[in-house]
């Protein structure tokens, strides 16, 4: 009986307006809407997306003002996607610009090596924008060039994509159980990569941003794989060179093999006698196996200590002082407790 | 030193402030795993803040969730989003166990400024939203330091899995740069902000190689006299340890159970009784949803030779069921489970086989 009298006292067709592309407001209503509960006011002015069912409206809040109501969504409107309003005999339909953008680029994979151990455990995939996350593995092929073959099922297929927060870079690990010596995924499918055969890791270009826009290309990264890597992480063998006093000359290290970009970037650093960390900044070169540290300030002379926490892997994921798969028939065993190791360094 | 105090110090007043209950809103900036603890005290795992949210639900009343059937839900949840469903993620799906309501993690958008929703499924299939405001709650950071340094911004432990037993909240997670096996248990009620240990979780292949091996998901059952976790490794099998052996700072190897087979990735599992058995019911994205029978968990050395007699517990199939994304139990004798067909996703309420 109430719907009734409001369909007609609607009959005037409301007007209805989307204000700033943020709220929905509608007027021409009858004064009864002053005295109407919320759920009465949301069953009479509903916002909802035209191409899902109509019968769920958007969560929001309804309120009456100076015989104007607004509907405020809970989520901002997106762009791009066309919402109706009804208002009793009232209808609307709205869709906000979305917003033209360049397409994204793969910028770089790490490692940068055309050389990988074949016990290579991940790879970095930066882009130029923030991507779109989910149902990532569908864009990612591995092919067996030598062979001419797809690899099946290559990568540890997460649920949980392994992003970082600005969502450019993302982490793909080749599963370890094909990595993991006897265990039953590698016994029973063999390895993901062979030394000696050459492999590429292709991007497909229709992998979205998180605009919705397709890569501007495909990438394509090609490299062989060498034998594996299984060496922990030994600072002691590291190559480092001081650099002199008085200049803001690199502090460089040969690490003498690839290290993990991501890890080495932040986990080996400077300190000073004192134990403060200096400012300076980081660059990588020569395929992740030097590492350059520019400081902020000129080098006093005197002692510092180049520190490298102990969880620092390679792309293999050894770790200083223990290798990724530790063999227990071996005599050595796992030796690092410490969180962190030291090279002294003497700048004169 | 002092600059890492100060920030841990403003870490523990500010964001997560003290332990104790607070009305509020929590600042989760996304979630990727749920869990129930006693009273409707719903667990939310926010990767991105490196946070576990403690929410007081106050869901104490229920109408059976026993026949529930949600068709097209992603729509649905798009619709009271304001998104079409290729903008809709639902990341987890928890029953409360006091009350049989069904709680959904749901991501409107796919960028880096997606939001995080939960929402409240009733018996009668009418989603709501849970709002993660003025609700009561604690907090607990899962990290000890968090750095400012640019480089360290980038690094997040998705959480790929959580549970609660014997009063603990067990938080299991993968790094996105190194492959720490760090298994996180939190007593709860929570202690004083950063009380979270870390214990380092190994695999040990037929006695020889032993590596670290992150969980990728696990439920909590008695085997024997002993609490255990019974896990899924990245690297597939299916393991045990006692929850006794989750102390701080321990290394835990795991006992393999069972092999779950290649290509296989356990998304989510669950313990339940059918004919005086007790039966693990877990979801794969590759084989479907699998019936493990526990007979044979008891067992002392488990899977440690190529060629051992022992070949682990067995299962089944559930051919019946397909697409399954996530799963948990209602009761004692059906599950909740979102599956995915062709063109449209289902939240329904299914025997338990």
């Amino acid at each position: 009986m109430i719907f009734s009298i409001l369909l007609l006292a609607l009959a005037a067709d409301p007007t209805i307006r989307v204000a700033a592309g943020k709220t929905v407001e509608v007027t021409g209503l009858p004064d009864t809407v002053k005295t109407q509960t919320p759920e009465q006011l949301a069953a009479l002015v509903r916002v909802t997306v035209a191409a899902n069912d109509a019968g769920t409206s958007l969560l929001g809040t309804h309120a009456v003002k100076d015989g104007t109501l607004t509907f405020t969504p809970r989520f901002p409107f997106e762009p791009g996607v066309t919402y109706r309003v009804s208002a009793g005999t009232a209808t609307h339909e709205f869709t906000l610009p979305k917003p033209k953008a360049e397409p994204a680029t793969v910028t770089l994979i790490e490692p940068t090596a055309d050389k990988l151990p074949e016990n290579t455990l991940r790879f970095y995939l930066h882009f130029s924008k923030p991507m779109a996350k989910g149902d990532i593995y569908k864009y990612l092929t591995l092919t067996n060039d030598t062979d001419k073959k797809t690899v099946t099922v290559p990568f540890l297929e997460l649920e949980q994509e392994l992003w970082s927060p600005d969502q450019k870079r993302v982490t793909i690990v080749i599963d370890p159980g094909r990595i993991k010596r006897e265990v039953k995924p590698l016994l029973d499918l063999g390895p993901v990569l062979e030394k000696g055969k050459t492999y590429t890791l292709t991007v497909a270009k229709d992998w979205l941003d998180a605009n919705d826009t397709p890569l501007a290309a495909a990438f394509h990264k090609t490299f062989t794989a060498t034998a594996a890597d299984r060496d922990a992480i030994d600072p002691e063998k590291w190559a480092v060179t001081p650099p002199k006093v008085g200049g803001r000359d690199a502090l460089s290290v040969n690490f003498g093999k690839p290290l993990d970009a991501a890890l080495v970037r932040r986990l080996v650093w400077v300190e000073d006698a004192k134990g403060t960390k200096l400012d300076g900044t980081v660059t990588l070169d020569k395929t992740e196996t030097f590492w350059r540290f520019t400081p902020k300030a000129a080098w006093a002379a005197g002692e510092y200590n180049l520190t490298v926490a102990t969880h620092l892997e390679d792309p293999c994921g050894n770790r200083v002082g223990e290798p990724f798969e530790v063999d227990l028939l071996q005599p050595v065993g796992r030796t690092v407790e410490t969180k962190t190791v030291t090279r002294p360094v003497v700048v004169k | 030193m002092r600059y890492l105090t100060a920030l841990m110090l403003s870490l523990a007043v500010t964001a997560f402030a003290a332990a104790e209950t607070k009305k509020g809103t929590p600042e989760v900036k996304s979630i990727s795993a749920l869990a129930f603890g006693p009273n409707g005290t719903l667990f939310v795992g926010d990767p991105v803040a490196a946070a576990v949210f403690a929410v007081e639900t106050g869901d104490t009343k229920g109408t059976s969730t026993a026949g529930l059937k949600v068709e097209k839900v992603t729509d649905q949840i798009g619709s009271l989003l304001g998104v079409t469903a290729k903008d809709v993620t639902v990341n987890d799906v928890k029953v409360n166990p006091a009350t049989g309501n069904v709680f959904l993690a749901v991501t409107r958008g796919k960028g880096p400024d997606a939001k995080p929703v939960v929402l409240k499924v009733a018996g009668d299939g009418k989603l709501t939203e849970f709002a993660l405001k003025d609700v009561a709650f604690t907090a607990a950071p899962l990290v000890n330091a968090i750095d400012k340094d640019k480089e360290r911004m980038k690094q997040v432990d998705a959480i790929t899995s959580m549970g609660f037993a014997n009063g603990k909240l067990i938080v299991a997670g993968l790094s996105n740069e190194d492959f720490s096996s760090t298994l996180r248990v939190i007593p709860f009620p929570f202690g004083d902000a950063g009380k979270a240990t870390g214990v380092k979780i190994f695999h040990g292949a037929h006695g020889r190689f032993e590596t670290q091996a992150p969980v990728r998901t696990f439920t909590t059952y008695r085997i024997g006299d002993a609490e255990s976790v019974v896990a899924a490794y990245q690297c597939t099998p299916l393991v045990k340890f006692p929850i006794s052996d989750l102390q701080p700072g321990a290394k835990v190897t795991g006992t393999t159970i069972a092999e779950l087979g290649n290509r296989n990735v356990p998304i989510d599992m669950f313990v339940y009784s059918k004919g005086g058995k007790d039966y693990i019911l877990m979801a794969n994205t590759a084989r479907g949803v699998m019936k493990v029978s526990t007979d044979k968990f008891a067992v002392k050395d488990g899977i440690t030779q190529k060629t051992g007699e022992f070949a682990g517990a067995t299962y089944e199939k559930v051919e019946s069921w397909s697409g399954v994304e996530q799963i948990d139990k209602l009761d004692d004798t059906h599950a909740i489970v979102l599956m995915k067909t062709t063109g449209s996703t289902t939240l329904a309420s299914v025997e338990l086989p």
